[in-house]
Formats: C-alpha cells, structure tokens, sequence
C-alpha cells in the first residue's frame, strides 16, 4: 500500500510512522511537505476511494490547506470535512526527524463522523504501542542478544577477563531487558482485547494447566484440586490467569522439602465465584504486599528466583478485566495465598443452566 | 579468512537492508556458513544490485527507504534483465502474521527470513533455497 516513491524522504521517524501507518486499523496515510502521499493503508483506500490516492488534497479541496500547512510547521490539527455525503474527521500529526527536528511529513488519521473517539480508542493506541514495543525495542534487543551470545561462545577466548565480565552483562542485561517487554507486550495486550466471555469450565482448564506445569516442574509437588464451580469470563485468560498462579506456586514451592499446592473454591456472594491458589513455599514479607501485584516487582533475589517480575500483574489485570478483585496473604518462608474473584457462570448467558 | 578464489565459489547472498544491527548479524552467520555476501542499503540500490544477476539469493528487508521490499520484489519479477533467483523477505514482522505474508507472497517473495534471526537455523533456512549445486555444505 505505498503510493509514488518519493526519494530522499527516509528518515527513521517517517518510516517508524509509515508502520504505524500500514498497521492501523483506521484509515491512516502520510503525506509529504510538497503533499504528496508517502504511503496509504488500505482502510485509506476504501475510504477515499482513487481519486485520493494521488494527492492527498484533491478529494478535500480549501478545508485541508491551511490545517495541512500548519501540521507541516509543526501544528497538530483536528478538521471536519465532507467526502460525499460524508463527514469525516481528519486528525493532521506531524511527524519529526528525530536529530533534526524538521517535519519530514504529516500523519493523517480519517475517520467517518465528526467525534473522531476512534483515533484515541484503546484499540488503535495499543496497536501502535505494541507494532512500537515490537518492532523498535523487542526485534532490536534480540539481535543485540544474538550478537552477544555469538561474541561469547565464538570468541570469549580472545578476550582479556574485565571484557568478558562486560559482555556477560550485556548478554544477561539485553536477555533480561527483551523478557520485559515481552512480558510488557502481554501486559498491554490485556488492556485493549475486548473480552469473549462464556461458560469456562474452571475445573478442566485446571487439569490441563497442571499437566502442562508438571511437564517442566516435574511431580515432586503433591497438587491438591477442590471443587473449581464454572466461571463466566474469557477463557484464554482465564487459563493465562491459572498459568501464573500456578507458576508461581511451582517454582516457590521448589526450594521446599514437601511442596504442596492446593486449588479451591470457597462460598461467596451472588453472581461471584471465589477461588484460591495456596502454596507452602518462599512466601514474602507481608509489608511489601502493596509491590506484589506491580508490573516488574520481584520480591525475591534473581539467584534465588528467576522472572521478569510479571506475572501477577498479569494475572491482577485479569480479575480486574472481568470485574473481580485479587488479593494475597503470605508470611515468609511459610507461603502464599492468592483469593480471586470471577464472575459465576449462573450471572451470565447460562443463568438457571 | 577465505581466499579470494573460495569465495569466488562460494554462493552469493545479496542483503538488501538499511538497518545496519539486522545487516551486521545476517552477514556475520552467513559469511560463517560459508557464503560471500554484498548490501544494498535501500530499495533502488538494491534492484541495481540484483539486475547484475551475481547473487544466488536475494535476503530483502521489507520497510526499505526509497523503495520498500514489496516494490523490490514486485520490479524484479517484471524486469526482463533479471536471472530469477531465490527471493526471501527479511521481515521483523512476527511468524504467522498472515497478512503481510500474503501480501509479500503476492509480491513475488518466496519465503520468509524473521527478524531478529536466530543463529541456529538461519544458514540452514537459507541452504534449503538455494539450487543445490551451489549449497555449502
């Protein structure tokens, strides 16, 4: 969906934004100082139709010019116009070289009405921070990984000892760093998908969560699986949300002699299931209960315990995602206690099944 | 290091990527692996390159300058001067992501390196397009 290549026009902001461009899921383009169109997305199309597709102006005529004119200097801008028999709003951002500072072109995102709410929706902001998480700071951090890991294990020999100290670092460092916003990008995720909620069968999606965890953690575990009543909520993070709970309880549970790991439910009000997940492991500090549930929140040593410290923010939004509440008791080196709400089954489309 | 005259043998990889992290890291393994390599830094440089016809396989980064790699795949595959060759897009975007790989197909792509490349599979992922009788071994 690139219109006339332009030549000279390759700065790195420009084509950070001809990603977000190519990516959105509205109707987006990039136009050029001389105002041509640097690249269109195919919502873009449909929406302007051809006659759009070689300048940029020609479907808008005198109610683009002078907001065009302004983006370019620097001046975001939000304008109404007619296409047809329809109002669109376009939103003008113009988008900077990075060293330079000068406006390399303008990012144009059109939508039919005149509230323009699609352009901040969640949706369109999450799918232009995670293509940004992706693309700018995950795919870079993996090559930078790669590059140290060729460094250590082809030429570690050649180096003097403080280099190799530096380049364990980086290796370990960029490792660590590329953890985070993988697990950043699950965070933000969470956030913008609209949930697909049915009856979830908790008890099965237990049972497999268990088999899988077991596969890597091994049986040294004694698992004890109570009554699990049915849930109404997302399945897939409904199963996300027993992965890290457990997780958490087998790799906790295995500096301990006799690891145990119990999953119940206990009675609760009207339309809410609660459920918890115990285990007799590390535990922590009950005054640092406040940091648990932060993104990147460790609360033990790295030795000691690997992670990138998200998971229980992970699985805190969740039970906020369906309305539920989450909350942890521990004491340390004794265990911990993790009771969750999710709403019940008989609150949803199967109400009296 | 290679003699002039091995490398002279050796299959040629022709990168076509402006990003110089991604270029440094895919020309190391596949110097390593045994091939001789040249780079084109944007899209109009890199059809240049190609309708000299030396490469055995073309590695194309999608997000070019000038011209971006659906336009590099689709100009070649019109030119009359051009030897066809194995053309592989060299693509950040995530394995499975359907719609650029069907874009990219319909451009003339005929497989898929991922970003950022892994050590490990990439000269063997490369190996199976190249015409057997100039594989490495």
């Amino acid at each position: 969906m690139t219109a006339a290549a332009p030549s000279g026009e390759g700065t790195a902001s420009l084509r950070t934004a001809a990603g977000l461009c190519l990516d959105s899921p509205f109707a987006a383009c990039i136009v050029l100082p001389d105002g041509r169109l640097h690249v269109f997305n195919e919502p873009y199309r449909v929406l302007v139709g051809a006659h759009g597709l070689t300048s940029f102006a020609a479907p808008w005529g005198q109610t683009i010019a002078a907001p065009l004119a302004g983006a370019l200097t620097g001046k975001s801008a939000l304008v109404a116009a007619r296409l047809g028999s329809d109002t669109v709003t376009l939103s003008l951002i113009p988008v900077r070289d990075d060293e330079t500072n000068v406006v390399s072109g303008v990012f144009v995102c059109l939508e039919k009405g005149t509230t323009g709410v699609g352009f901040d929706s969640a949706v369109q902001q999450f799918d232009s921070f995670r293509y940004t998480l992706s693309h700018d700071l995950l795919s870079p951090l993996r090559t930078l990984q790669e590059m140290a890991r060729i460094l250590e294990s082809e030429h570690s020999q050649h180096l003097p000892p403080d280099a190799s100290i530096f380049l364990n670092h980086l290796a370990q460092g960029t490792s660590k760093l590329a953890e985070r916003v993988d697990a950043l990008i699950s965070y933000v995720k969470l956030n913008a998908q609209p949930l697909n909620s049915h009856r979830v069968d908790v008890s099965r999606v237990v049972t497999d969560v268990l088999a899988a965890l077991r596969a890597t953690h091994g049986d040294k575990a004694s698992v004890i699986v109570g009554d699990l009543p049915d849930a109404y909520a997302d399945a897939d993070l409904v199963r996300q949300l027993f992965t890290r709970l457990l997780a958490n309880a087998f790799k906790f549970t295995r500096h301990t002699a006799a690891p145990r790991i119990e999953i119940g439910s206990v009675m609760s009000g009207p339309g809410q299931n609660t459920y918890f997940v115990v285990d007799n492991g590390a535990g922590f500090d009950m005054k640092y209960a406040g940091k648990l549930f932060g993104l990147f929140q460790r609360m033990h040593g790295e030795a000691q315990f690997e992670g990138t410290g998200a998971g229980l923010a992970i699985a805190r939004r969740i039970v906020e995602r369906h309305g539920g509440t989450i909350r942890a008791e521990a004491m340390k080196d004794q265990g911990a206690k993790f009771v969750f709400t999710l709403p019940s089954a008989s609150t949803g489309a199967y109400t009296g099944a | 290091m290679r003699s002039a005259e091995e490398a002279m043998m050796a299959p040629h990889i022709l990168i076509i990527e402006d990003n110089d992290m991604s270029f440094v890291l895919a020309d190391y393994l596949l110097r390593q692996a045994g091939y001789s390599t040249s780079r084109a830094l944007d899209g109009q440089a890199g059809v240049q390159a190609a309708l000299q016809n030396v490469a055995d396989l073309i590695l194309c980064d999608l997000d070019l300058p000038l011209m971006d790699g659906y336009q590099v795949a689709g100009t070649l595959r019109k030119a009359s001067g051009w030897r066809p060759v194995p053309l592989l897009a060299f693509t950040g975007d995530s394995p499975g992501d359907a719609h650029s790989e069907s874009l990219a197909r319909a451009a003339g792509f005929e497989g898929f390196i991922f970003k950022p490349v892994d050590a490990r599979t990439f000269s063997a992922t490369i190996a199976r397009h190249i015409a057997p009788e100039r594989r490495v071994d």
